[in-house]
């Protein structure tokens, strides 16, 4: 479904990714796992266009990437819960949600999905009318998340969804996130909490320095000496 | 970047010329100007052309002022059809200060310095007269005022500025006076609101004004400066309307006495009399601007037609009606003091050069100055001498004459001359009708 | 009593008005955080554009609005795209940079309209500018009464657009968080486009309103731009109903600082408002009545 095939990419002249590639197929939960200012949130930002590769590719469903205008992403059906949520602030919980289905597909199915997203996360329910500005930590994870869903995509960039949460917060996201994918939702997944994205994914991939550095199946890194020497504390 | 800064203006004008360059929507183009006038002259002549510097706000909000102004000296120099003195031709340089003082101070400089012009003539507003005034003096050159009207201007011992047939400021309302003490005061007036223009005319107008009222036991219900570039004077109305003064005394210039006019119609602020300090309110654009809100305003005025002055100048005989009458065919509009100024002034200003060449002097600024000292001369304006002396308010003139003043009342949406009643064209209407019963 | 419900009426009208010229200026202001100094000078623009349709055609300012509208939308939009834009986000030696560039742009816009028009005073005065009618000693004046009207219209149409459809969310949206308007598939530039000349528009709207009832030269907007700033000020930046009610409110206490005070201060008013407001309500109104 998304291939990425050997990027570099600068901030002005400093390099902050060598030869990335990766690929995830239609259905699964694939994670990007590093530590802070390994280059996760680069590679994000370059598959979404805000960032340009100075070299390589990016292919989504056959397309290529690189070239396109950042604000086609999302008609192409990929939807980025970007780090920190980023939310519209001063809008209402119910706004910010509406904003997420502005292309013509997804706000076709607009009622259906706000519906779909209140079953998930009652608490916004009640929250409809509040500014998200005023949300706790939790509920604007969950906004952030939901308000990705609204999208109704194909492919779903999260970057570190659990950043900051309460450790009963974390197993919820955690859930949430294999709910949202069972649902046949592809996902892409950027984190710190190792542990966790590992036992979720699918296949996983580890980011050193902006290089990739090893990649397999979850369970197959979970036994990794250096994932557990460098990630896991063991 | 710069191409592209460059692009974007060359784009928008291209916008803005098509979205404006409508027929019939081109400001209106000025009068043409009188042709050039050196003919022809076999053997040059030895000194050049005697340049006459005119320094008026053409453009900009005093420009209807500028222009008849302009339209008038245009007039008294195509009447007298002198084109040339002792063999030098005469070139008028004419600069357009917009209306704003510094701009007027440095168009004097250019034309006393750059152009080294013999006389200049000019000055509508007195901001404006004020730093044209103090140019010409430093820079030597001799200058004639045309409307430019704050008594400091001739108070100041310029020895190079000469007041021509322009009226002070404070004696604008010498015909009021009589006026208010036979027929105001007997009518019942025994409450005044002043407002006038906060710059240099209107504050010295007012200065002027109040001990007049003091005098004759008149009350100053209102008082107060206002800005005429403002565009909403309702505020300023409704406090008149509450003082419940019986006469308004307003000192404006030309687009504030319209919106007055049109505002005080509205807000029905009755008075038995609206009084006008000249300036805007017997310009004949005053009624475009105000329709049938101008009737029944009164104002001083510094000019009629009426008065059979006439005279002489370099074997051409004029009199104050033909001039008026030229204009009107000219222009197609009546022409009101401000003008009549302006035609005076240039022939003043002739007559001055002509005396300079028949003295057998050759005409440079000394020479020039030195005949405007001796200036006795029948104008449009009446008499006008070049005196120093002494007014009943204290005020001490140099260079300064005293033209006439009147009253007018527009009636009919005309302007007729009510007082003095021996220069009238038409009876006073007074006290004027309520608002509500027009 | 009647000397105060006269001045009441008398700076509500006109506060409308303002309110017109000053949403516009709000929007920009709050929504691109760009500091428009060109925005009295556009205004101005859309008086020129009523004027000459009303001398070339007899159109009504009222009707001229319109095409007035669509012109400085028009050229709003390309001044954006082509100028403010460029400016934005280039590292300059000054961080202003974009505040003097439309500092420019206005002094531009004026000569270029002094050009043409010359520096006269134009009105476009119809038998209607004087028409009131009176309501227990008051008068209220129909051209000021229609204005406010209108302007109440553009107003509440600005509010719903903004709070009720995709595309005010989205500058809503792109104000708040540029980047994440950006996932949602905002097309950030183009927003920022149709923002600046929307505001714009919005000033022609106010200019228009504003000619039967005034004249209008090259320099008419320096008041006006100061205004704007006051009721941005005031009203917290980005607000449509904060520049609503500063419009108003800057209009009333005007008109009682003329009336009661000193015509000749009316302006001084403004400015004392202008200086509270940044010592003791730095957020403006907005921050007491939600937004």
């Amino acid at each position: 479904m998304l291939k990425v095939n050997d990027i570099d990419v600068y901030y002005g002249d400093v390099q902050a990714l060598w030869d990335v590639s990766f690929e995830v197929n239609e259905g699964e939960i694939v994670a990007l796992l590093g530590s802070n200012g390994a280059g996760k949130t680069t590679t994000l930002n370059t598959i979404s266009g805000l960032l340009r590769p100075r070299k390589g590719h990016i292919e989504f469903l056959g397309q290529e990437l690189s070239k396109m205008p950042a604000h086609k992403m999302a008609s192409l059906g990929i939807a980025h819960v970007p780090e920190a949520r980023r939310l519209f602030p001063e809008m209402t919980v119910k706004e910010n949600l509406l904003m997420g289905s502005l292309m013509p597909e997804a706000k076709a199915r607009r009622e259906e999905s706000m519906e779909r997203v209140f079953t998930i996360f009652p608490v916004l329910k009640e929250r409809a009318w509040q500014a998200a500005g005023t949300l706790s930590g939790g509920e604007s994870q969950m906004l952030a998340v939901g308000r990705g869903i609204m999208a109704c995509p194909k492919l779903m960039m999260m970057d570190e969804p659990s950043l900051g949460l309460a450790p009963f917060l974390v197993d919820e996201v955690f859930k949430v996130i294999e709910q949202i994918n069972r649902e046949g939702i592809t996902i892409l997944l950027v984190e710190q909490n190792v542990a966790h994205a590992l036992k979720a994914c699918t296949r996983a991939y580890v980011l050193e320095v902006g290089r990739i550095t090893l990649q397999g199946t979850g369970e197959k890194l979970l036994r990794d000496e250096h994932v557990k020497e460098a990630y896991l504390g063991v | 970047m710069k191409k592209v800064k460059l692009g974007l203006v060359l784009g928008l004008a291209v916008v803005l010329v098509a979205a404006f360059a409508l027929p019939g929507c081109v400001p209106e183009a000025a009068p043409p100007v009188a042709p050039p006038v050196a003919p022809p002259v076999v053997p040059p002549p030895p000194a050049g052309p005697i340049k006459i510097g005119i320094n008026l706000s053409l453009t900009g909000p005093k420009a209807s002022f500028g222009v008849i102004d302009r339209n008038s000296l245009e007039i008294a120099r195509a009447k007298f059809g002198v084109t040339e003195i002792g063999g030098r031709p005469i070139a008028f340089i004419v600069e357009d200060n917009r209306g704003d003082p510094s701009i007027a101070k440095s168009a004097e400089e250019k034309l006393a310095t750059l152009d080294k012009v013999d006389l200049i003539i000019g000055g509508y507003s007195s901001a404006c007269g004020v730093t044209q005034a103090a140019a010409a003096n430093d820079l030597k050159v001799p200058h004639i005022l045309v409307n430019a009207s704050k008594d400091d201007i001739t108070m100041a011992n310029y020895e190079w500025v000469f007041s021509g047939a322009r009226v002070p400021a404070s004696h604008y309302a010498d015909a009021m006076w009589s006026f208010v003490d036979e027929v105001l005061i007997p009518g019942g007036v025994k409450k005044v609101a002043l407002f006038y223009e906060m710059t240099d005319w209107g504050t010295s107008s007012a200065k002027g004004l109040r001990p007049g009222f003091e005098k004759r036991g008149i009350e100053l219900v209102y008082d107060s400066p206002y800005d005429s570039t403002a565009t909403d004077f309702k505020p300023m109305l409704t406090a008149v309307k509450a003082a419940k003064p019986d006469m308004i005394v307003a000192v404006s210039y030309l687009m504030d006495a319209g919106l007055l006019a049109r505002q005080a119609a509205e807000l029905r602020v009755n008075v038995l009399c609206y009084m006008g300090q000249a300036g805007g309110y017997t310009m004949p654009e005053f009624l475009k601007l105000a329709g049938e809100n101008v009737n029944y305003t009164m104002s001083t005025a510094n000019w009629s037609r009426i008065p059979a002055w006439k005279g002489e100048i370099a074997g051409v005989k004029w009199t104050n009606q033909e001039y008026y009458d030229a204009y009107l065919e000219t222009y197609n509009a009546e022409p009101d003091y401000h003008g009549s100024q302006g035609f005076a002034a240039w022939q003043i200003a002739l007559d001055a050069l002509l005396r300079v060449d028949a003295a057998g002097k050759p005409i440079n600024r000394e020479n020039i100055k030195a005949a405007l000292e001796e200036t006795k001369l029948m104008t449009t304006m009446g008499l006008i001498e070049h005196k120093e002396w002494t007014d009943d308010m204290g005020h001490h003139y140099y260079n300064q004459g005293l033209p006439l003043t009147y009253i007018v009342q527009w009636l009919n949406m005309k302007q007729e001359i009510i007082w003095p009643l021996e220069g009238k064209t038409a009876d006073y209407v007074f006290p004027v009708p309520k608002y509500e019963e027009r | 009593m009647a000397l105060f419900g006269q001045t009441f009426v008398t700076g509500i009208l006109i506060g409308g008005i303002y309110a017109v010229i000053a949403v516009g200026m709000t929007l920009i202001m709050g929504v691109m955080k760009i500091i428009n100094l060109a925005h009295g000078a556009l205004m101005m623009v859309g008086m020129y554009v009523c004027l000459a349709l009303f001398k070339s055609f007899g159109l009504h300012p009222y009707l001229g609005m319109i095409p007035a509208m669509i012109i400085l939308f028009g050229i709003g939009w390309l001044l954006q795209k082509y100028s403010i834009e460029r400016v934005f986000g280039v590292e300059t030696i000054l961080p202003e940079s974009q505040v003097l560039l439309t500092l420019a742009l206005g002094l531009g816009i004026t000569e270029i309209i002094r050009l043409i028009f010359t520096s006269n005073y134009q009105c476009a005065y119809t038998p209607f500018s004087a028409r009131c009618f009176y309501l227990g000693g008051m008068s209220i004046s129909q051209p000021y009464l229609v204005g406010f009207i209108i302007a109440m219209a553009f107003v509440a149409a600005l509010h719903i657009l903004l709070t009720r459809t995709d595309l005010g969310r989205s500058v809503i949206a792109t104000a708040q968080d540029r980047d994440a308007a950006t996932y949602m598939g905002v097309d950030a530039k183009r927003i920022t486009n149709f923002t600046f000349a929307l505001g714009t528009a919005l000033a022609a709207a106010g200019g228009a309103m504003l000619l039967p009832i005034f004249y209008t030269y090259p320099d008419v907007w320096h008041p006006y731009l100061a205004k704007c700033f006051i009721i941005t000020i005031l009203g917290g930046m980005g607000s449509t109903v904060g520049a609503l009610s500063g419009g108003l409110l800057l209009g009333v206490a005007e008109t009682f600082g003329a009336t009661y005070w000193s015509p000749g201060y009316r302006d001084v008013v403004g400015l004392i408002i202008f200086v509270l407001v940044l010592l003791f309500l730095p957020g403006g109104l907005k921050k007491v009545i939600g937004r």
